[in-house]
C-alpha cells in the first residue's frame, strides 16, 4: 500500500450508476417521456418516441441483415437529427457503432472499415461513400419499427472509435456501454445536468466529446441541439445557433471558445472546456455568471477524466482539476513509481471509464493499460496517458505538455510517427520527420523531407490528403539534402529541425502596397496563416484550415467590419479572391447576414404566394418588359447569356409548391434557357399581332408550384429586326432587378458573342440569404416595428374609396388599364423648385399634391395609400436578383395646412414608414383588426409608387436597342400611381382597375392632378385647400349613379342549417380543420375566421387539408368569401356554378394536373 | 547495459500487460510465465491475447 499523503495522487467520489446499457436507458426514457423533444435542429424537432421508434426500425434492419452484439456498424450520414437516430439504431441492435464521417479522407475510412471488420454502413451517406467497397452493405434509413430489447449487456462495446496511431496506423478505442453509462452519471452529477439540458450539439461523432452531447440529454431526458455542417463552421451561425436553440450545457475547445461572445450566449449556464489547453485570459471572460469547467480525458478513458470548475481568479496554466466520480489519478515517474506531490510526472488514470483496450492490438493495449499497483482494487488497470502533469497544492492537478510524440492540432489528437509513416510512403520521398510548431493559428505539423527535389506542395496533398485527416496534414514542407543528425547520439536532430522550420524563407513582404483594404486583408491574412500573401496564395496550400477560416473571418469582422462567409475561403481560395470578397462584403452590423443557406421563402415572397394563390392569375404580378433590337441577333449567344444570368441569380430556378398550405422553395439546377423565336416576317400586320402577343405574354399565367417563374420570348419582324420579351413573376424580380438582369445580360451577350465564358464572379450573398437575413431581422424588430405601425394607424381609415363609374364587384378583379400625364414644363419647374426648397424628393411633392386631390374627392383629410418599400438594405444584396419590396401603408394627412406644410409631410412619411421593416403589412393588417372583404385588397387600396424615376436601359452589343411598352396585364389594387420622369419631365402613370373606373374619369383626374400640382407648387405658402378650388373637375369628383355600392354576393344557395346542435357532416370536418389549423378546442359554427386567429397562411392551411379531404376544386377565395364553418359548409353542399369561382377553381385543378416540369405554355410558338 | 526486462502478466479477466521484472507483482495479477525485453513480451501479447474481450462479457454470451 502506498501512502497517499506523500504521492501524488487524487481520488473522485463514489458514485453508483444504472447497470444497462445506454440503448436501454434511451428506451426506457423513451417509455418515461415519449413527447418530450430529443434532438432539435432548426425547425427539425424529434421527440422520444419518434427517436426511439425510427431507431428501432434500423435496429430491425441491422438484426434481419446478421448483425449481433459484438459485431461493428459503420454510421456515415450528415449532421441532420438523423444522424442520432442512426447511433441509436446501431446501438439498439447490440452492435458497436463505427464513426465513418462522410467526405473524410477516403483512403483512411476505408482502412478503418477494414481494419473493424466492418460489413454494414447505416446512415444517409452511407451509400455514397461505401456503395462501391466490395463486401460492404449501405443502409439508409428504414421507417419505423416496434421497439425489440437491446440484445446488447453493459460490457459489450458501444462504440469504437479511431485515432491516430504513432505506426502509421489509426487505432480503434473499444468503448464500451458501462464506460459511457458509468461516464454520463458522473459527469451530470459533476455538473448538475437534468431532464432540462439542451446540450451543444458540436463534437464530430468521431471524436468523443460527442458522448457528451448525445447521451447526456437522452440519458436524462434532456435534448440534443445538433449542430449542422454549415453552422458548425461559422462563429456567426454558431452563436446565432446557440442563441436560437438556447443551448444550457455543453462542451467546446479553447479554440472555438474564443471566437464567440458570451455577452450573446446567456442561456449557457454550464459550459464544459477542454481538448486542448485553457487560457486563463479565455475562463476570465466566461466564467463570471455561469458554470466553467475544465475538462480533460483521452479516449482510453472515456470522454473525461479529469475535471473542475475554474474561475476569473485562475491563472495559467489553469488546473485540469480532480478526477470524475469513481476515477482515481496518479502522478508516476517512468518507472510507474508515484513522484511527491507538486513534481512533474506521468499521469495514469484508473476507474470504470478505462476502454477494454485497442480493437486488434492486444500488444500495443497491453502496453499502455498497466496493472494497478497503488489501490486496493486488485486486478484493475491504469492507463498511461503519456501527458505530463503536477499537483498543484490545493490537490488540483495541471497539465504541462507531452511525455511523446503525440500532439493536437485544433483538438485532434496526433501522432507525428502516423503523419511521418503516410508521407514517407510517396516514392518521391526519402526521409521525413514532422514536427510540431507553434504557428500563427495555433499548433501546426512542419514535415521535413529529403531529397531536396522532394515532390512540391501540391503532389505531396494529393497524395496524403486521402490518408490523413485535415488536422494531420502539414501546414508547411521544408525540403532538405539531410535531415540532421545529432553529432553525439547520431540520432534526428530535432531541436535543429526547429530551428530549421524557424529559418525557413517566408513568402513576399508584408507591405505589398494596394489599396486600404487589400493591406488590411494582407495584413490579417500574414498574422493568422504565418506567411504574407500573394494575389495568387491559395488559402489551403498557405495552411488554411476551418479554424483559420473562422479566426481570419472573425478578424475581417473585428478590425475591418466586414462580413465575409467562412465557406469562400475554401471555395475561391486565392488571396486576390478573398480581398475581393471583402471588398463587396457587407458591413458587420447588428444584423448578422449568413451565406450558403438552401431556398428559403423571404416573409414577402409568402405573402406575394398566398396572394397569387388568391387571384385568378399570377397576370397581375408578373413584371413584363420588352424591347425592339435592331441589327444582327446571336439568339445562340442570347441564349447562353440568360443561361448565365439564371446560373448566377438562383431564384430564377426556384419553384414554389406547396404542402399542406405552406410554401417551401425548390431550386432547380442551370439549364439552357429556351429562347424561343416566333417569326411574324410574314405577318400581314407584324405589329398589331406583336402588340397582341407582347399583352398576351405579359399576361402569361406562371404556376410557381412547377416554374420557372420567368419566360423570355424573340419575336422576329425582320431579318435584322428583333423584339426581346420577358416576363417574370414579381416572386422572383423587381424593379432594381430589372437594372441588374440588363446589366449581366448585356456583359454576357458581349462574352458569349465573342465566344468567351461568363466572367462575373458568384455572388456574396444570394436570395435566400436574403430570406433568412430578414427572417431573423423580422423576428429581432418585429414586436417594436408593429407598435410603431399600430400607433401611427390608429384611428386612420381602413377604406379608400374613389368616386367610380360602377358597382365594385363582390370579389376583386385584376384588370389594369393604363393611363398617364405629364406635367407642363412650368409645372415641372415649380415642381423641382418647391421640393428643392423643402429638401425632399419630387415624388414627396407629388404625393402632397395627390392628397391634396384626394381630400377634394372623398371629402376626408386622412387617408392611407401604399407605398413601396426596397429592403435592400445591405450591400450584399446590391446585385442580387429577386424580391425585395414590402408594400407599406403611408397615412396623408392634408386639412389645415399650406401645401408647402403638406409637403413636408409627406416627405416624413416617406421616410418614416422606410424605417419599420420588422412588421410587414399582413401584420400590420391583423394588429389592426382590417375585416377580410374580398372586393378589395386589405388596408392599401391605391398605391403610390416612387420608385423606378428612371427606367433602367438595356444595352447589347452589336444592336441598336429601344424599349418597347407593354401593356401591363393586370393590377392588384383599384389604383396604382407610379411617379416617372419622361423626357426630362415628372409625371405620373396609373394602372387602373377599368371594372371600377372608365378611362374618361381617369384620364380627367389625371389632367386635373397635373394641373393642380402645379398650381399648389406656385403657391405653395397659401392654405391648400384654397388653391385652384375649381380642380378637379365636377365630373370626376361625382360618382355614377349607383356606383358606390359593392355588387351583391351571390345568394346563398342551401338553406341554411338552423339551431346550434344540428351541425351537418361537412360543418362537422370544416370546423375540426379550423381546430386543428387554429389550434383552437373550440370554434363556433358563426365565428368568423379571421376573428379567432385565423390569418392568410392558416388560410392556406385549411384550403389545403379541406381540399384533400373532399377531393373538391376549392379555391381559397371560396374560404374568404365564407369565413365562417356554416356560411362555408353551405356553400360547399350548394356548390353552383359562380363563374368567378369557377376560374380560379381551374386554376387550381389545372396546377395540380399539371406535370411538374412542363415548360409554361407560349403564345404562337412556332 | 543490459535492457530492463518485463513479465507477461494477466489478471482475473484475461486481461494482459507487462510488469517489470524487478517489482513485487500488483494484487489481482499473475505472471503467464513469459519473460523479456518490453518488446518481446509485448510482441508475445499480440500472440496469445486472442479475445480482447474481459472473460466475465466473454462467458456472458456464451
Amino acid at each position: 500500500m502506498t501512502d497517499i499523503l506523500t504521492v501524488s495522487a487524487a481520488y473522485g467520489a463514489d458514485l453508483p450508476w444504472p447497470d444497462a446499457t445506454l440503448a436501454d436507458l434511451i428506451a426506457a426514457q423513451a417509455a418515461r417521456t415519449p413527447d418530450a423533444v430529443a434532438v432539435r435542429q432548426w425547425d427539425t424537432r424529434l421527440t422520444y418516441r419518434q427517436l426511439v421508434d425510427r431507431a428501432a426500425g434500423l435496429a430491425a434492419a441491422l438484426r434481419e441483415r446478421g448483425i449481433r452484439p459484438g459485431d461493428r456498424v459503420g454510421v456515415c450520414g450528415a449532421r441532420t437529427p438523423d444522424l442520432v437516430v442512426t447511433v441509436v439504431g446501431v446501438l439498439l441492435a447490440g452492435a458497436a457503432y463505427v464513426p465513418l464521417e462522410p467526405g473524410g479522407p477516403r483512403e483512411r475510412l476505408r482502412e478503418i472499415a477494414r481494419d473493424a471488420g466492418i460489413r454494414v454502413v447505416a446512415g444517409d451517406a452511407a451509400a455514397a461513400e461505401f456503395g462501391d467497397e466490395p463486401g460492404v452493405e449501405a443502409v439508409g434509413l428504414p421507417g419505423p419499427a416496434p421497439l425489440a430489447p437491446c440484445p446488447a449487456r453493459p460490457g459489450d462495446p458501444a462504440y469504437v472509435l479511431f485515432t491516430s496511431g504513432s505506426t502509421g496506423r489509426p487505432k480503434g478505442v473499444l468503448t464500451t456501454h458501462r464506460n459511457a453509462v458509468e461516464f454520463v452519471t458522473g459527469v451530470a452529477a459533476l455538473t448538475g445536468a437534468d431532464a432540462s439540458v439542451r446540450s451543444l450539439g458540436i463534437a464530430s461523432l468521431g471524436f468523443d466529446a460527442a458522448t457528451m452531447d448525445l447521451f447526456v440529454p437522452l440519458l436524462l431526458g434532456g435534448a440534443v441541439q445538433l449542430l449542422g455542417a454549415d453552422d458548425r463552421a461559422d462563429p456567426v451561425r454558431l452563436a446565432r445557433f446557440v442563441a436560437a436553440h438556447e443551448v444550457t450545457w455543453g462542451f467546446i475547445t479553447p479554440t472555438v471558445l474564443a471566437l464567440l461572445d458570451p455577452a450573446e450566449l446567456p442561456s449557457w449556464r454550464v459550459l464544459l472546456c477542454g481538448g486542448e489547453a485553457v487560457p486563463a485570459e479565455l475562463v476570465a471572460r466566461w466564467a463570471p455568471g455561469r458554470r466553467f469547467l475544465n475538462g480533460y480525458g483521452p479516449t482510453e478513458t472515456t470522454v473525461l477524466a479529469v475535471s473542475g470548475d475554474l474561475t476569473a481568479a485562475d491563472t495559467d496554466p489553469v488546473p485540469i482539476g480532480l478526477p470524475l466520480p469513481n476515477h482515481r489519478a496518479y502522478v508516476v515517474d517512468a518507472d510507474l513509481r508515484p513522484v511527491p506531490p507538486g513534481e512533474t510526472g506521468e499521469l495514469l488514470i484508473g476507474g470504470p471509464g478505462l476502454a477494454d483496450g485497442y480493437l486488434n492490438r492486444p500488444g500495443l493495449t497491453a502496453e499502455r493499460f498497466v496493472p494497478d499497483p497503488f489501490g486496493d482494487r486488485p486486478g484493475e488497470r491504469l492507463y498511461r496517458t503519456g501527458d505530463l502533469v503536477r499537483q498543484a497544492s490545493d490537490g488540483r492537478i495541471v497539465y504541462l505538455g507531452r511525455a511523446d510524440r503525440q500532439v493536437k492540432v485544433r483538438g485532434q489528437r496526433i501522432e507525428l510517427g502516423e503523419v511521418e509513416a503516410v508521407l514517407a510512403g510517396h516514392p518521391g520521398v526519402d526521409r521525413v520527420a514532422v514536427e510540431a510548431l507553434p504557428g500563427p493559428a495555433g499548433t501546426e505539423l512542419v514535415a521535413f523531407l529529403t531529397p531536396a527535389d522532394a515532390p512540391d506542395d501540391e503532389t505531396l496533398r494529393a497524395y496524403a490528403g486521402p490518408r490523413l485527416t485535415t488536422a494531420m496534414l502539414p501546414a508547411r514542407t521544408v525540403r532538405l539534402a539531410a535531415l540532421p543528425v545529432s553529432p553525439t547520439s547520431g540520432k534526428l536532430d530535432r531541436p535543429a529541425l526547429r530551428a530549421l522550420a524557424v529559418a525557413a524563407p517566408r513568402e513576399a513582404d508584408e507591405d505589398a502596397g494596394g489599396d486600404p483594404v487589400e493591406a488590411a486583408v494582407r495584413r490579417l491574412w500574414a498574422r493568422l496563416l504565418g506567411a504574407v500573401p500573394g494575389p495568387d496564395s491559395d488559402f489551403l496550400a498557405a495552411g488554411g484550415n476551418s479554424i483559420a477560416a473562422m479566426r481570419l473571418v472573425a478578424a475581417l469582422r473585428a478590425e475591418l467590419g466586414r462580413r465575409v462567409d467562412t465557406r469562400v475561403l475554401f471555395t475561391d481560395r486565392t488571396f486576390a479572391a478573398l480581398v475581393d470578397r471583402v471588398r463587396a462584403a457587407a458591413p458587420a452590423d447588428g444584423d448578422e447576414l449568413t451565406t450558403g443557406n438552401p431556398p428559403t421563402l423571404s416573409p414577402p415572397q409568402r405573402r406575394l404566394w398566398f396572394m397569387d394563390q388568391l387571384a385568378p392569375s399570377s397576370a397581375p404580378y408578373n413584371i413584363a418588359v420588352a424591347h425592339r433590337l435592331r441589327g444582327p441577333l446571336d439568339t445562340a449567344a442570347l441564349g447562353a447569356a440568360l443561361r448565365a444570368v439564371a446560373e448566377r441569380h438562383d431564384v430564377l430556378r426556384w419553384r414554389i409548391p406547396q404542402t399542406g398550405g405552406v410554401p417551401y422553395a425548390v431550386r432547380e439546377e442551370p439549364t439552357d434557357v429556351a429562347v424561343p423565336v416566333v417569326d411574324l416576317t410574314g405577318a400581314a400586320d407584324a405589329e398589331a399581332e406583336l402588340a397582341g402577343m407582347l399583352a398576351a405574354g405579359a399576361g402569361h399565367s406562371f404556376d410557381l408550384a412547377t416554374g420557372p417563374p420567368w419566360q423570355v420570348t424573340v419575336y422576329r419582324l425582320a431579318a435584322d429586326t428583333h423584339v426581346l420579351a420577358i416576363t417574370v413573376h414579381h416572386a422572383v424580380f423587381d424593379g432594381w432587378s430589372e437594372a441588374l438582369l440588363y446589366d449581366e445580360l448585356a456583359e454576357a451577350y458581349a462574352r458569349a458573342g465573342a465566344g468567351a465564358p461568363p466572367a462575373r464572379p458568384p455572388l456574396p450573398a444570394t436570395y435566400a440569404d436574403y430570406a433568412v437575413w430578414r427572417a431573423e431581422r423580422d423576428r429581432r424588430r418585429g414586436a417594436a416595428d408593429l407598435a410603431w405601425w399600430t400607433e401611427h394607424l390608429a384611428g386612420a381609415p381602413t377604406v379608400l374609396d374613389l368616386p367610380r363609374d360602377r358597382p365594385r364587384p363582390a370579389v376583386q378583379t385584376y384588370a389594369g388599364v393604363e393611363a398617364a400625364v405629364r406635367l407642363t414644363e412650368a409645372a415641372d419647374r415649380a415642381v423641382r423648385e418647391l421640393a428643392a426648397r423643402r429638401g425632399t424628393t419630387v415624388a414627396a411633392v407629388l404625393l402632397a399634391g395627390f392628397g391634396e386631390l384626394l381630400r377634394r374627392l372623398t371629402g376626408g383629410d386622412d387617408h392611407v395609400l401604399g407605398a413601396i418599400v426596397a429592403d435592400r438594405r445591405l450591400a450584399a444584396f446590391d446585385d442580387v436578383i429577386g424580391f425585395f419590396i414590402d408594400t407599406v401603408p403611408v397615412r396623408v394627412r392634408t386639412g389645415g395646412a399650406t401645401f408647402a406644410g403638406l409637403v413636408d409631410r409627406c416627405a416624413a412619411e416617406l421616410h418614416a414608414v422606410t424605417e419599420h421593416p420588422g412588421a410587414p403589412l399582413e401584420r400590420i393588417v391583423e394588429a389592426l383588426g382590417v375585416g377580410r372583404d374580398t372586393s378589395r385588397a386589405p388596408l392599401v387600396q391605391v398605391l403610390f409608387n416612387v420608385l423606378n424615376f428612371v427606367p433602367p436601359r438595356l444595352a447589347l452589343t452589336g444592336l441598336a436597342v429601344e424599349p418597347v411598352p407593354v401593356p401591363k396585364p393586370g393590377s392588384p389594387f383599384d389604383i396604382t400611381v407610379y411617379v416617372v420622369e419622361r423626357d426630362g419631365r415628372a409625371g405620373v402613370e396609373v394602372v387602373h382597375n377599368p371594372d371600377l373606373f372608365d378611362a374618361a374619369r381617369i384620364e380627367g383626374l389625371l389632367a386635373d392632378l397635373a394641373a393642380l400640382v402645379g398650381a399648389l407648387a406656385a403657391d405653395p405658402d397659401a392654405p391648400a385647400d384654397q388653391v385652384a378650388p375649381e380642380l378637379p373637375r365636377p365630373a370626376v369628383r361625382v360618382p355614377a349613379l349607383g356606383a358606390m355600392t359593392v355588387a351583391a354576393a351571390e345568394p346563398a344557395r342551401a338553406p341554411l342549417p338552423t339551431g346550434p346542435d344540428a351541425l351537418t357532416a361537412t360543418e362537422e370536418l370544416i370546423a375540426g380543420i379550423w381546430r386543428e389549423v387554429l389550434g383552437r378546442d373550440r370554434v363556433g359554427v358563426v365565428d368568423n375566421f379571421f376573428d379567432i386567429g385565423g390569418h392568410s397562411m392558416a388560410l392556406a392551411a385549411v384550403h389545403a387539408r379541406l381540399t384533400e379531404a373532399t377531393g373538391r376544386s376549392l379555391t381559397m377565395l371560396d374560404l374568404f368569401r365564407h369565413p365562417t364553418v356554416r356560411a362555408l359548409a353551405a356553400s360547399l353542399d350548394g356548390a353552383a356554378d359562380r363563374p368567378e369561382l369557377a376560374r380560379a377553381a381551374l386554376r387550381a385543378a389545372a396546377r395540380r394536373g399539371r406535370a411538374r416540369r412542363t415548360p409554361p405554355r407560349r403564345p404562337n410558338q412556332p | 547495459m543490459a535492457e530492463p526486462r518485463f513479465l507477461v502478466v494477466r489478471n482475473d479477466e484475461e486481461q494482459y500487460s507487462i510488469w517489470s521484472a524487478d517489482r513485487d507483482l500488483p494484487a489481482g495479477w499473475h505472471d503467464t510465465g513469459f519473460a523479456g525485453t518490453r518488446e518481446e513480451c509485448l510482441a508475445h501479447i499480440d500472440t496469445v491475447w486472442t479475445d480482447m474481450r474481459p472473460r466475465s462479457v466473454r462467458e456472458a454470451h456464451s
